[in-house]
């Protein structure tokens, strides 16, 4: 066969289309396929000449295969072509365009045409590569396509064809919903709060047709559920009215949905105000149906009754609600929200002063001010030195007597944030990790109410807190003021015993006879008030927690012998004699008995237990000692320390006052203060030790006792020599 | 010969009182000043022998005498006579500032006179003391 010059033309006019049609169904030799859409079967019967040439085709033994989209309408042509034509055909859903191919040409009639009307136009091409082409478009619709018999089949027994769809025309979906409506025999919708309004103003008029149908008994009703608030409050009681059924759900899924007994139709937009919906999805898969039909039922089952929800709004209760957030970036998104809507007050407890800063390193001094400009008040407790705080607020935060930030004592410091709005709302964050840079890695869980009771209670440990840190405040302002008085009391009261003192003692061996007996009763109450003067500042020191140790490593046993030789030059009593006891051990070594303490505290303590013996003893032997005891403190941890007693053979400490020793004012003696044992005391329980006494067993007298951890430094010296 | 001593304390009873138990003793010459201003101004340079001086002084503390005093005599031995409180503290600044002096140099007042000439020799003549 000679080919023909090869060419790609297009004619116009429906004549030249037929012809050029037919003329190529008349050329082809071996086989013709066709792809075409609906309108396009009825076309072959309808013009004469063209069901002629297919038939002049067939007869010539030219295969015939052909799809398109069977349909309600085509189905009976689609069955004569099959039948008289012996074409094969095939059916693809949907399917539109339209051309024919052979084994050398090609012809694509337009496809804007009316239908049971030839085209207007045609295109036709010999060029090989370009009927090569159409040729694997048309394998392509071929092999996806089914049989016709099976579509026929399905079309003539009323199977559905399941189809899932995405519908993106705004005006496409209302036909879309409106034909879902329209044909359900149930409906169930789940809107966002905003959707009520869209369907209102689009398909209210199709539901009430529904609502008749539903009283003859043809339908079985419409529900609703949606976020029923103020803005949707009247659409509802309209709904309402109309015989509606409709529930309350405060957290709706993050989509709309409508399911009757035969489509689904979904969209993710939330219709705010009635806007339209921009991109539905469209299904009549019963998987879908039966997906929505179930999580319908699962939001129903929990809704709130509308009657119920629509006292509570007009009621202006909001029912409370406890949500917890898990996604620290939702939490902190929440945070913001709820601030940013306060109205009268924001309450904020921090953590720690490390979220305080990690807040403000994203933004939530903007924040503030934006609340400040609303005319809320804004308080802040951070848990650190006042300090910190001021250097943080002359850093970051604007001055306004609205915006109060104060400490509050580190001990406080606990691991939850907490946030009060408008003594309503609260959100409450874990801070996990305090050592975090970023804010999203150092929170944690967080839980969110509106409850107004747990809102007043976080209020009142708000205000116990911010109370808290004013009493704090005060209390140092009058530390700091006490402390200064014993200074100024101190020098006060000493220097006068000066000159008393100083100039007695001139004139006392000046002086004769009574003279001189009354100069030594001066100097003996100068020295007197100048002990109890030192007594009182040490108690007011004790009392005030202000007594300090000025620690450093000395010999325990160096130390009290000194005292005990000061003290055996001075003794006046020919029938006394102090003893150490230690001095006659040989095998004691001194550096074993080292110890970390206040040298002239101790002195102190040693000289006070050494002066009662004194006093309270006539005649015989006052004995000093010193021993190491090996003790555990913990399970492993060796804490040695050193026992030193006193003991005397003196008159005993009188049974009634046994137990109130070493309090203040307990004395028997006229010359004491009764505060040389409390003060003892406490020095002795300032450098970790403990202080007692006991009678003697023999009757004799009283032994005193205190201990004092060795210093571990000493053991260690001990091992290296 | 007696040691040359400058005592400088706002309260006169105070001085007066040095003066007079410490010159009895026979071993000491007291120069006593109420004004550590005027103690100042009439410092000159090997004058003393020992500067005793209070700290707590109304018109220039006792630290800030001894810096300007030490800006004139470097070797005059120096002690503070004070009533105040906090001594360990004072002793541990002191010795941080002028480590020469070291933790003897803050005697506590009120003090017997007897102890107090023991102490002001022990800073005199230290190499003469034991212990």
């Amino acid at each position: 066969m000679v080919r023909s010059k090869q060419k790609t033309s297009i004619y116009y006019k429906p004549y030249h289309v037929i012809n050029t049609v037919i003329e190529f169904i008349d050329k082809s030799s071996d086989r013709i396929d066709a792809c075409v859409d609906y309108t396009r079967p009825s076309l072959i019967f309808e013009i004469a000449a063209l069901k002629k040439a297919f038939i002049d085709a067939k007869k010539r033994g030219i295969k015939l295969r052909y799809v398109t989209e069977i349909t309600g309408d085509n189905v009976s042509y689609c069955k004569e072509l099959i039948n008289t034509i012996n074409v094969d055909l095939r059916h693809v859903d949907g399917i539109k365009g339209n051309f024919y191919v052979s084994e050398n040409e090609y012809v694509a009639p337009a496809t804007f045409h009316h239908k049971g009307k030839p085209a207007s136009h045609i295109i036709y091409s010999n060029v090989k590569e370009i009927v090569d082409h159409q040729q694997y478009v048309f394998e392509s619709f071929w092999t996806r396509a089914i049989p016709a018999q099976q579509r026929i089949k399905e079309i003539e027994e009323g199977v559905i064809h399941y189809q899932t769809k995405i519908v993106d025309n705004p005006d496409e979906i209302i036909k879309e919903i409106s034909k879902l409506t329209a044909d359900s025999n149930e409906l169930d919708t789940c809107l966002a709060p905003g959707g009520l309004q869209y369907s209102h103003n689009h398909f209210f008029d199709i539901k009430k047709k529904l609502l008749d149908k539903q009283k003859k008994g043809q339908h079985k009703g419409i529900r609703y559920i949606t976020n029923i608030g103020k803005e949707n409050i009247q659409l509802v009681k309209l709904y309402m009215e109309q015989g509606i059924q409709i529930k309350h759900i405060k957290n709706l899924p993050a989509m709309s949905f409508g399911v009757s007994d035969k489509e689904i139709a979904v969209t993710i937009e939330n219709m705010e105000g009635g806007t339209p919906i921009r991109s539905l999805l469209i299904s009549n898969e019963p998987l879908y149906l039966k997906h929505f039909s179930s999580t319908f039922e699962g939001l129903w089952k929990n809704g709130t009754d509308v009657i119920d929800r629509i006292r509570e709004i007009e009621k202006g209760v909001e029912p409370s609600d406890i949500e917890i957030i898990e996604n620290p970036r939702e939490a902190m998104k929440r945070a913001q929200q709820i601030i940013r809507l306060a109205k009268h007050e924001v309450l904020r407890i921090y953590p720690s002063l490390n979220t305080f800063r990690r807040h403000v390193r994203i933004g939530m001094i903007d924040l503030i001010q934006e609340v400040l400009k609303n005319g809320a008040k804004v308080r802040i407790l951070i848990p650190a030195e006042e300090d910190q705080i001021s250097q943080i607020v002359d850093e970051v935060v604007v001055e306004s007597p609205q915006l109060e930030i104060r400490s509050i004592d580190k001990s406080l410091q606990t691991q939850m944030g907490v946030i009060v709005v408008d003594r309503k709302e609260s959100l409450i964050v874990e801070l996990r990790d305090d050592t975090k840079e970023n804010y999203y890695d150092a929170a944690g869980l967080a839980a969110y109410s509106n409850s107004r009771p747990i809102a007043l209670s976080y209020v009142s440990i708000f205000e116990s807190l911010w109370k808290q840190g004013e009493l704090y405040e005060q209390l140092k302002a009058y530390n700091i003021m006490q402390r200064d008085f014993i200074n100024i009391a101190a020098h006060e009261l000493r220097t006068p015993i000066q000159p008393i003192l100083g100039l007695s003692q001139v004139v006392s061996p000046r002086v004769g006879g009574e003279e001189r007996e009354h100069m030594r009763v001066i100097i003996r109450n100068a020295k007197r008030l100048q002990r109890l003067t030192e007594n009182i500042l040490d108690v007011t020191k004790i009392d005030n927690h202000s007594l300090k140790l000025q620690k450093e490593r000395f010999n325990l046993i160096d130390l009290i012998s000194r005292i005990v030789q000061d003290f055996r030059n001075q003794i006046d009593n020919p029938n006394l004699l102090l003893v150490c006891q230690f001095e006659e051990k040989q095998e004691d070594k001194n550096d074993l008995t080292f110890v970390r303490a206040d040298k002239s505290r101790l002195i102190q303590v040693i000289s006070n237990l050494l002066s009662n013996a004194i006093k309270f003893t006539k005649e015989g032997i006052i004995s000093v000692n010193v021993e190491k005891q090996v003790k555990e403190k913990e399970k492993g941890i060796r804490q040695d320390e050193a026992i030193i007693t006193v003991r005397d053979v003196g008159v005993g400490i009188d049974s009634k006052l046994l137990d109130r020793l070493f309090s203040k004012f307990a004395t028997k003696s006229f010359a004491g203060t009764g505060l040389g044992l409390f003060i003892s005391k406490s020095i002795v329980e300032a450098h970790g030790g403990r202080i007692w006494a006991e009678n003697n067993s023999d009757g004799r007298g009283a032994t005193f006792i205190f201990t004092l951890p060795l210093d571990k430094i000493s053991e260690l010296i001990d091992v290296m020599e | 010969m007696k040691a040359k001593i400058l005592v400088v304390d706002d309260e006169p009873d105070v001085t007066y009182t040095l003066k007079a138990t410490l010159e009895a003793a026979g071993f000491f010459d007291i120069y006593p000043f109420n004004d550590p201003g005027l103690a100042l101004s009439n410092f000159r340079p090997n004058m003393y022998d020992l500067a005793i001086l209070d700290i707590r002084m109304p018109q220039m503390n006792g630290f800030e005498l001894l810096h300007e005093i030490r800006k004139i005599d470097e070797n005059v031995k120096v002690c503070f006579l004070t009533a105040v409180s906090e001594l360990t503290e004072y002793a541990t600044a002191i010795k941080k500032i002028y480590p020469p002096l070291d933790e003897n140099c803050i005697i506590k007042k009120p003090i017997d006179n007897v102890e107090l000439a023991k102490q002001l020799n022990r800073i005199l003549n230290p190499h003469t003391q034991s212990g």
